[in-house]
């Protein structure tokens, strides 16, 4: 069996210890240093018995009942409503379900009518949801601090309109604008006053793969990738995953490629060029560390070889070896491949579609004729509009949910250009920095307040309706447009009248009248046409023989680079100020609430710096954490921290390395060829949740190659059978006469996206505990991602397991319980009754999975003992209340909790069965994990059910019960993990 | 030991002596502030003779009832359809002196005529009722006396017991200890008896029966004209919550209905103004359960098929509604045991298979509630 291990720390046992002195010192040094005696004890326990008394004579308070005046038909109090919108934040759109119960948005799910997400979502679309209630979002209009009216901001805008200087440009600055009603907004405005312009810019730039493609095809787009239909994916420093692009739409079709469940016998191949370890990177079935000043190189090699077997000009490129064996793979799947950069650098982007256009994938891994209309930014147009800002050409620029002055700073340029507008808006419904140097702050309400339209491809088009009336005292930016420019009515006619004129044709509306149309598109949140007119692009081609011959060879020297990426739970930063996201541990190096140097272990090694150190990077100072897979001489830190004025929970949270982001070639480049490192000689203690849940290298994840699994499924997998036979128990089997509830977990599917881990908190109220908790690991989530690496740390390979209760039929936690509070229910689930539970751990002691979680302070506001309280990020708040799951405890200091597999949802189901009369379909009850997960990795049911889904899925060879051989008979199980990788093709 | 004896004596004479202090000092300061009052120039209504003259202290005529004898108040056991203290009093304050008066001595239509006829008042008399009434709506009706037998008892019951204990180990008055030993056996099983009481009813509110902001009564709206609960409580079969009926649906009655047989007009007028003026309507929740307790109403009465009768009592019988039962979790977990489930008649109930075969066996003649789980903890404690 292959060596698994969790972490450098791992492998250093002698570091493990000093990491233990280190927590047991923060232990000691805690705020609740036992110094209690005895004489405490008692005078506490007297006060209790007087407190009692003095509650006993207390009358109960007393509760109101206020009803609606008028009760609309379809609300019905304590039922929820289901409100289909869209989420788009400037990077991904997805299609959504807003769950609303009395009056409050509670829960955002996929939109399942949506074919490229299947009712999937992610981290932080499922995180978003918070950002609604969070007590930092500007509430009201300012101008210079002080308080002002809408009428007051819209007098003030007309004079400033009516008085406007017509050689001065006022400039409306947008991430890119995916509605299309919005889009004719603007060109009204601008048609009202002609010296308004437009500018886009988003915050991570993808400009270079415009611009290639301009090139190549004479049209700026950004195809449509399709994963699903690819047999190989060759990525380079590309994390499609995770961040990149449209990650929720690729992980389900990378998801999709790769299952070998339902008779499916071919996987798609995925190997993985990069420099620091990504999301992406540690799925591919095969990974290649390089330094990100050498992919341009391996890129060139790439076409070079591809193009000697195509017979068009070879350019002179030395080829690595590893570069062959790819190309030669590569050439064997023409038309079913796919190749991906995620460098925003147009000679890497050129080549890239060189290389697609060589293999002949465009049309069906690259669809460039169905674009996506995402990331419309252009990084010259944005110096440009930095220069005229300089020169005084712009009288005023609106920021409308952009943040230029953190995401582009532009050594400071950004500040200075910014400085000579006269007059500056923000509109935002966050803090902003930029916002800080505005004169007026016009709020926006949240997405969930918003009414808005979307078109992400031709003919998909989604709908964004309000959840919620507006908190504060907001106004969408359209609405300011509107009222500017003297237009009449809300932004929400705007929109309808623009589907009336624009989306309502025949084709679509079926016969139906437009209310009709109108009606049911809002219920479906969107309308597909499939009828409509495709863009005809024609690839005309580009000197990529002489642009790869520039890149002949390595350019990587013992220099040190930096790398600067996107972190899955963070992303940009433009969502930072949401205590889930900050608390959600990056999926790789398993650390939350900060940002770090990723170093790699060679380097580590060479200079003595372990996890911990502190660096100085170009004078900013990092810790480090030593990655396994990283290139050897790069460094990678991520972006999307250090905000300054992002509210209570973000401001101030690790640093900022957006200010390294330089321009090269007119655009925004995302690593830095050389830096300076230097230890200071402090440490810092990292909030990571990585080796407290060690397992000790037992048969945890099971894993096989696709060659040995065509041979024997059960291949990685044989110990089950042996488990099986010779495991026996002392006690009695339980009887389920109805239901049966298991879980079944496709390791081979996850990605390890931690979607579900959000979805989880957000459905079961689990609480966010804050930095210095997670240090002395009180994390809270009731489902994690444990990680694994295997084999050299120069480039392990890394598998990922997500791990809740195990619902065990002989749980090990309930024989031990003193108070029964945590027992068996009568259809096989481990249940937990919080109002019973006094607080031993002795379940949490005797759990060999490590799932049950402690509150060992009130993080909610459950009780009202105020000293019980920790609330590192306003958790207690009546604000953020708000988002708690009314159907779920809100468990108070003292109590175990853990996964209920959550039970609220099988009962709601089981019950609307019951009204109905009818028989509960098999895959009507989902959990918030599943319903959530892109890659379709959770599948729940009755097992007592042999027709359902999960009881066909335990019956294949690859099944296991994760510690089997404990005999503890877990409800959930996994299916083993299979690698596409054989010893005939591999790269090493 | 006796130096720690001395100290907590001295620290408690020393309290009785700051409290008796602070005791005086604040009927000091209150009478002061009562004083205080109608020492300006203007004619100040007495509010003393005010409240008596509300109480019938003070004649009002012959045969004249004390206004407090109709407009009580707190509810009662029994419902009181007059108007209460308080809404005579918000009433009162928004009139004029001579409003108020041909208000009170010349009234026309209903029951109010007739009770009215024999009051005789002076003019000045009239000014101080009318102060205090404003008064009164101003600061609210006065808390109402907490019954203290139980604490008194309980704390008599403590003296007696330290008596017996100090008797019996150094004054030694009464010979024989039995007595001793019976006193503080007796003292600590009542006192633990009320403790326990209190415990167990920590939370709970059986027989709770507040004063509605209208006095809607169910016996008569469901009682005398058999409306059936489902009409105003309709949610209770589709969703958790029973829900309370919006003032628009009881508009489609009383928006012909405006006078009520019981009650006049003044009652009703309240929903109509609720209705009509967008204010909302606080009703005081009766029946609650503790957070962490998840009930549905559609399960018990949709699915379950349960009478609401079974537990909220004979509500078409109540003028005031009272919680019927305590709601404690062993009243649901007996119910749970007792109570069949329509497993034939639902086609849900199919997955039970053994059950089923059970059934046809003969080995069962029914299914309870608590045979398919639902005495489950996390069937309610989610």
């Amino acid at each position: 069996m292959k060596q698994y291990w969790k972490s450098i720390e791992d492998l250093v046992p002698a570091e493990e210890i000093e990491q233990e002195k280190k927590s047991s010192m923060v232990l000691s040094e805690g705020k609740e240093s036992s110094g209690n005696s005895r004489r405490d004890f008692l005078k506490y326990f007297g006060f209790g018995i007087a407190s009692a008394a003095v509650l006993a004579g207390c009358e109960r308070p007393v509760k109101k009942a206020i009803p609606l005046l008028i009760q609309p038909e379809e609300i019905k109090p304590g039922t929820a409503n289901y409100y289909a919108s869209a989420f788009y934040d400037g990077t991904e759109m997805v299609p959504i379900l807003v769950k609303v119960r009395d009056g409050r948005p509670i829960k955002i799910e996929g939109n399942d009518l949506c074919e490229l997400t299947g009712g999937s979502t992610s981290a932080r679309i499922q995180a978003s949801l918070l950002n609604l209630y969070d007590e930092s979002r500007p509430a009201q209009p300012m101008h210079n601090d002080t308080a002002i009216t809408w009428e007051q901001v819209d007098a003030d805008m007309l004079k400033l309109m009516a008085e406007w200087d017509v050689s001065k440009e006022f400039v409306i600055l947008t991430p890119t604008v995916l509605s299309p009603s919005t889009q004719k907004l603007i060109a009204d405005f601008k048609a009202k006053y002609s010296f308004v312009v437009h500018e886009t810019f988003d915050a991570i730039s993808y400009s270079a793969i415009r611009e290639a493609f301009e090139k190549s095809y004479g049209e700026a787009l950004i195809p449509s990738y399709r994963f699903d239909k690819a047999k190989l994916v060759i990525g380079f420093n590309a994390d499609f995953l995770g961040t990149w692009l449209q990650p929720v739409a690729f992980s389900r079709q990378y998801a999709m490629a790769r299952k070998l469940t339902g008779g499916q016998r071919e996987m798609m191949r995925h190997l993985q060029f990069e420099t620091t370890m990504s999301l992406t990177g540690s799925n591919a079935d095969e990974r290649v560390p390089i330094a990100a000043a050498d992919e341009a190189h391996y890129v060139s090699a790439l076409y070079a070889a591809l193009a000697s077997k195509a017979g068009v000009s070879v350019p002179v490129v030395t080829i690595p070896d590893v570069v062959n064996k790819i190309a030669e793979e590569l050439w064997s799947n023409k038309g079913a491949s796919l190749v991906v950069s995620g460098t925003n650098d147009v000679d890497i982007q050129s080549l890239i579609c060189g290389i697609n256009e060589l293999l002949q994938n465009t049309g069906t891994t690259v669809v460039v004729d169905t674009p996506v209309h995402l990331f419309k930014g252009d990084d010259k147009a944005y110096s440009a509009l930095l220069s005229r800002m300089e020169k005084g050409k712009v009288g005023a620029a609106m920021f409308w949910n952009t943040n230029p002055l953190y995401h582009a700073p532009m050594g400071g340029q950004t500040e200075k250009a910014l400085a000579s507008v006269p007059v500056k808006i923000a509109v935002n419904s966050q803090q902003t920095e930029t916002a800080q140097l505005c004169d007026y702050s016009l709020p926006t309400p949240h997405f969930l307040e918003s009414w808005d339209d979307a078109v992400l491809i031709d003919g998909v088009y989604s709908l964004t309706q309000p959840a919620i009336r507006p908190i504060f005292k907001t106004r969408q930016a359209q609405e300011n447009l509107m009222a500017w420019a003297g237009f009449d009515g809300k932004y929400y006619d705007y929109i309808k009248l623009y589907w009336k004129e624009n989306v309502y044709n025949m084709s679509l509306s079926q016969g139906k009248q437009f209310e009709t149309f109108w009606k049911t598109s809002l219920r479906d949140g969107l309308v597909v046409d499939e009828n409509i007119q495709k863009s005809k692009v024609a690839f005309s081609g580009s000197d990529f023989g002489s642009i790869a011959s520039a890149y002949s060879a390595p350019k990587s020297g013992n220099e040190l680079e930096l790398l600067m990426y996107q972190n899955v739970p963070i992303g940009d930063g433009t969502l930072a100020n949401n205590p889930w996201l900050q608390e959600l541990p990056d999926p790789v190096s398993r650390i939350c609430w900060d940002n770090y140097v990723a170093v790699s272990p060679a380097l580590a090694a060479l200079r003595g710096w372990t996890q911990g150190d502190l660096l100085s990077i170009n004078d900013v100072e990092l810790p480090v954490v030593v990655q396994p897979g990283q290139a050897r001489n790069s460094l990678a830190i991520a972006l999307g921290y250090g905000r300054t004025n992002a509210g209570r929970v973000a401001t101030d949270l690790g640093k900022d390395v957006y200010p390294f982001v330089a321009m090269n070639n007119g655009h925004r480049q995302y690593y830095l060829e050389e830096v300076k490192a230097v230890a200071t000689g402090g440490t810092y203690e990292l909030a990571a949740t990585q080796s407290h849940h060690s397992m000790e290298g037992r048969a945890l994840v099971r894993e096989t190659t696709i060659a040995e699994y065509l041979k024997n499924p059960a291949s990685g997998n044989e110990m089950h059978e042996k488990f099986n036979e010779i495991n026996t128990s002392l006690y009695s089997e339980h009887e389920y006469n109805g239901h049966h509830w298991g879980m079944v977990i496709d390791l081979n599917s996850c990605i390890g996206c931690n979607a579900c881990v959000v979805a989880c908190s957000a459905e079961n109220n689990v609480p966010v505990v804050g930095r210095n908790e997670v240090r002395r690991s009180h994390e809270m989530h009731w489902l994690r991602l444990d990680r694994y690496y295997a084999g050299d740390t120069d480039n392990p390979e890394v598998v990922r397991q997500p791990v809740m209760c195990q619902h065990c039929d002989s749980a090990p936690c309930e024989n031990v319980c003193p108070v029964a509070a945590t027992n068996h229910s009568s259809e096989g689930i481990n249940q937990m009754a919080y109002n019973r539970c006094i607080g031993t751990r002795y379940c949490n002691n005797n759990c060999p999975y490590k799932v049950r979680r402690f509150n060992w302070y009130d993080y909610t506001g459950a009780d009202t003992i105020p000293n019980n309280t920790v609330d590192p990020a306003g958790m207690t708040l009546d604000l953020k209340r708000m988002v708690l799951n009314p159907d779920v405890t809100v468990r108070a200091k003292g109590v175990i909790e853990k996964c209920s597999m959550c039970v609220q949802r099988i009962q709601d189901k089981k019950l609307t069965a019951k009204r109905d009369g009818r028989e509960l379909e098999d895959g009507e009850i989902k959990t918030a994990c599943q319903q959530t997960c892109p890659a379709d990795a959770i599948t729940f049911g009755d097992t007592n059910d042999p027709n359902s889904k999960v009881s066909k899925l335990m019956a294949d060879a690859r099944q296991y019960g994760l510690l089997e051989e404990l005999h503890t008979l877990p409800s959930v199980v996994y299916l083993s993990k299979v690698r596409n990788k054989d010893k005939n093709k591999t790269l090493s | 030991m006796i130096k720690t004896l001395s100290r907590s004596q001295t620290s408690g004479k020393l309290f009785l002596k700051f409290f008796l202090l602070f005791f005086l000092l604040f009927q000091v300061l209150n009478v002061g502030a009562k004083d205080n009052r109608g020492k300006k120039g203007a004619p100040e209504p007495d509010l003393k003779v005010g409240e008596r003259l509300y109480y019938g202290l003070i004649s009002m005529g012959e045969e004249a009832n004390a206004c407090a004898s109709c407009h009580t108040y707190y509810t009662a056991d029994t419902i009181n359809w007059n108007p209460s203290a308080l809404e005579m009093a918000v009433v009162a304050s928004e009139m004029d002196l001579a409003t108020f008066k041909s208000h009170l001595l010349e009234p026309s239509g209903g029951v109010r005529e007739k009770v009215h006829a024999n009051y005789s008042l002076s003019d000045e008399q009239l000014f101080h009722l009318h102060g205090y009434l404003k008064e009164l709506a101003v600061d609210g009706v006065p808390e109402k006396a907490l019954s203290i037998n139980t604490i008194l008892i309980f704390l008599l019951l403590g003296v007696a017991m330290a008596i017996a204990l100090v008797d019996l180990f150094f004054t030694k008055k009464i010979p024989y200890k039995v007595i001793h030993i019976l006193i503080i056996l007796f003292g600590l099983s009542y006192q633990g008896k009320v403790v326990a009481h209190q415990m167990i009813d920590l939370g709970r509110s059986h027989e709770y029966m507040p004063d509605q902001p209208i006095k809607f009564s169910h016996q008569v709206h469901a009682g005398d004209n058999k409306i059936d609960c489902m009409y105003c409580h309709s949610n209770a079969e589709h969703g958790k919550s029973a829900g309370i009926p919006s003032a628009g649906l009881c508009m489609n009655c009383h928006m012909v209905v405006r006078n009520g047989t019981n009650s006049g007009q003044f009652e009703i007028a309240k929903v109509v103004d609720a209705y009509e003026n967008n204010k909302d309507i606080e009703w005081v929740r009766i029946h609650n359960l503790p957070d962490h307790v998840y009930f549905n109403h559609s399960q018990h009465v949709n699915a379950g098929q349960l009478d609401c009768a079974e537990c909220h009592g004979k509500v078409e019988e109540m003028h005031i509604l009272k919680q019927e039962n305590d709601l404690s979790m062993g009243w649901c977990l007996d119910c749970h045991k007792t109570t069949n489930v329509n497993f034939l008649g639902n086609d849900y109930y199919k997955v039970y298979e053994q059950l089923h075969k059970d059934i046809e066996a003969g080995v069962r003649d029914s299914i309870k509630a608590a045979d398919i789980g639902a005495n489950d903890c996390m069937k309610c404690h989610h």
